[in-house]
């Protein structure tokens, strides 16, 4: 009978510590995942990423905790427990342990994820433990509202009531940021979802709100269980860490060093990135090199590939600091982004060469050119098997219908195209070389 | 071998909000079989309830002894340990088999990890339900489910066991099954059963507590209940005198 017993005791704990370790880590890596692109290689951001698994990791921790706490009322069986000589902290205490271990775990699962992934792409830096202090404290929190809920809601509607209140939370954050149009409410919550490529969110914040969340939920959890002294304190240390994390609130530190461009030395073209994106240089080269493969004879001499416009420029700002180019050389921004058009730190190879394409060819010069931008680029698009009806990039338009509503635009089509494609390389390259010597006077440095 | 303490109750108050349900109730309960008998609504649940420490008076005291049963104190509420409870409306985890139910309820009074596999074991035969032991609790008639709760609640082998309406909704055979379970339990433990049932009055008691509108009204053994009307011996003399104490009162 032994093993039967000690079975009684684990199995339902065990089974809710799956269940929620299972659900956390999945919807953490689908919520983190699929924007590996604002995160990898790049450690800070790697880091923070990991609190947007929270967003509905406490969903499932607060649903799940009220489901326990509801259980006993559901059953009807509440009467065994509260004839127990244990005190409510350990009769509910292993439900609850179980939940915060099943959260825990998964979002533990998730920072291993994301770090695996980021470790091989970066050039420095480690995993910010700093960071991951309000994922830890939103477990607390999550669990407490979700055992409030299952303690005073009807015992059938407590999980949805538990799971819906930590969205409302942080859906009555954004809206009171909003509407008092600055960061503040946002701060009190555990995403955070600011940039960290050139800042950095103070340590006195994420400490403060980390406490403030699970300060909040020993206070709620153990009025609930009525522990009157632990309610007392932990009400007080929450009230402390809440007027810290107000006097901190949307304090962004600014990182002076980050913007320090680093290029190649040893190539043409020149490639230049800022330290953020540094990790990104190899792969930028790699894939700035492809490109070029594909337009032979382009000259390159004196040109400098950059992801930013004003690379070169918040570098003088911040760092005081720009590199040695000579005079006359021509910068080219091809920019790394995601499918939105935000910076990104890993490069989508079809959006890049779309943007490539852009950068090199869809240009424009004071005087008329044998091709004009628009069929160049759409040149490039059909070379390379993308769309050309501007569903390449938001923002992109459709150069195809540019190209059918201007006779001028269709007739230069007409010719590239009869051309051989030796023919037409040879003529891409010599409008590029076309428009270098256009831009150089004017777009140089 | 000692008895067990003494269940001592003194000005116990209760109220819903601003409807008093209990209102100076005092006893002191040896070992033995003590009937709480009253009509529904009298106060009876709330009384047991507040016996077996799910829920807190709002005056008076509850003793085991000379230990108070405090539920904000972790010492005070550990004397819950030696009382067991049958509740009258018996919720159970869904699922649970009736071995498993017992072995939780075990654990819930904190009977030491050494003794547990052999206290599951003989309060499931004490309750004559080792056949069932792996049934699941939904599976099970009316009668050994209610065994099965008197098992949970002498798992710990209480000093006090409070049993409410213990028999209702059970057929008169499987009412005999449980009476006869209790008294072999009242020989070593203060029993304190809850009851509108003269049936079990007469069955198991050896002192009757009659209460009513919050307060006790009587209290004597079952014969001087049935002497205080004229009527004759037996069921009938309690009904009389249950009204007679009742029709006094008003």
């Amino acid at each position: 009978m032994n093993t039967k017993l000690i079975r009684t005791y684990i199995r339902t704990p065990l089974l809710v510590f799956l269940l929620v370790g299972a659900a956390t880590t999945a919807q953490g890596l689908m919520m983190v995942l699929p924007k590996r692109e604002t995160w990898v290689g790049h450690w800070p951001a790697t880091s923070a990423s990991v609190s947007h698994a929270v967003l509905f990791g406490a969903i499932i921790a607060s649903a799940a905790a009220a489901w326990v706490i509801a259980g006993p009322r559901r059953g009807r069986f509440q009467d065994l427990l509260t004839g127990s000589s244990r005190p409510p902290a350990a009769v509910y205490g292993y439900g609850l342990i179980a939940v915060a271990a099943g959260n825990l775990v998964g979002y533990a699962i998730v920072a291993v994820t994301v770090s695996a992934i980021t470790a091989p792409e970066a050039v420095r830096g480690h995993l910010d433990v700093l960071e991951l202090l309000p994922v830890l404290g939103s477990v607390a929190a999550a669990i407490a509202v979700g055992a409030v809920a299952g303690r005073v809601m009807p015992p059938f509607l407590a999980p949805a009531i538990g799971g819906v209140l930590p969205y409302a939370g942080y859906a009555a954050a954004t809206y009171a940021d909003v509407l008092f149009n600055r960061t503040l409410f946002m701060d009190l919550v555990s995403m955070d979802y600011t940039a960290r490529e050139h800042f950095l969110r103070p340590p006195e914040l994420l400490i403060a709100k980390a406490v403030l969340a699970i300060a909040l939920g020993v206070a709620l959890l153990s009025w609930m269980l009525g522990a009157r002294g632990v309610w007392f304190g932990a009400g007080l240390v929450a009230g402390l860490a809440l007027s810290a994390t107000l006097l901190v609130a949307g304090v962004r530190i600014e990182l002076p060093a980050t913007y320090a461009v680093a290029c190649t030395s040893d190539r043409q073209p020149i490639l230049c990135v800022d330290n953020a994106y540094e990790h990104v240089l190899d792969d930028y080269s790699h894939h700035i090199d492809a490109e070029l493969s594909k337009l032979p004879g382009l000259d390159m001499s004196g040109v400098v590939f950059v992801p930013e416009e004003n690379l070169l420029d918040l570098s003088k700002r911040h760092t005081g600091v720009v590199p040695d180019l000579e005079p006359g050389t021509l910068m080219v921004v091809v920019p790394i982004v995601d499918g939105n058009t935000n910076p990104a730190h890993s490069i989508d190879p079809a959006l890049f060469t779309a943007n490539f394409g852009v950068s090199v060819l869809h240009q424009d010069c004071g005087t008329e050119l044998e091709f004009s931008g628009p069929v160049a680029y759409e040149w490039w698009l059909e070379l390379n098997e993308l769309p050309t009806d501007g569903s390449n990039f938001p923002g992109e338009g459709s150069v195809r219908s540019q190209i059918d509503a201007d006779p001028n635009f269709a007739a230069q089509r007409q010719r590239l195209a009869e051309l051989t494609p030796t023919q037409q390389q040879a003529s891409i390259a010599n409008h590029w070389n076309n428009l270098k010597s256009c831009a150089t006077g004017a777009d140089s440095r | 071998m000692t008895g067990p303490r003494k269940l001592k109750a003194h000005g116990l108050s209760f109220s819903y909000g601003r409807h008093p349900v209990l209102s100076g109730v005092s006893f002191s309960l040896g070992a033995g079989a003590h009937v709480v008998l009253g009509r529904n609504g009298a106060g009876k649940t709330t009384l047991i309830r507040l016996l077996a420490g799910a829920a807190t008076a709002a005056g008076g005291t509850i003793k085991l002894g000379e230990d108070l049963l405090d539920l904000r104190t972790r010492s005070g509420r550990a004397l819950l340990r030696h009382i067991g409870w049958l509740p009258q409306e018996f919720g159970y985890p869904p699922h649970m088999k009736v071995v498993d139910f017992v072995a939780y309820a075990a654990w819930l009074k904190e009977v030491p990890k050494e003794q547990l596999v052999s206290r599951v074991e003989a309060a499931l035969e004490a309750a004559d339900m080792t056949e069932q032991a792996r049934r699941p609790l939904s599976a099970l008639s009316g009668g050994q489910l209610r065994r099965a709760g008197l098992a949970a609640a002498t798992v710990a082998d209480p000093e006090v066991l409070i049993l409410d309406e213990p028999t209702a909704g059970l057929d008169p055979e499987q009412r005999d099954g449980f009476h006869r379970l209790i008294l072999e339990l009242r020989k070593t433990k203060v029993v304190l059963i809850a009851t509108h049932l003269l049936e079990d009055v007469e069955a198991l008691a050896e002192h009757v507590m009659v209460i009513d509108a919050g307060a006790i009204l009587w209290t004597g053994t079952t014969d001087e209940l049935a002497s205080t009307s004229d009527g004759p011996g037996g069921l009938q003399g309690l009904r009389q005198g249950f009204r007679a104490v009742l029709g006094a009162a008003q």
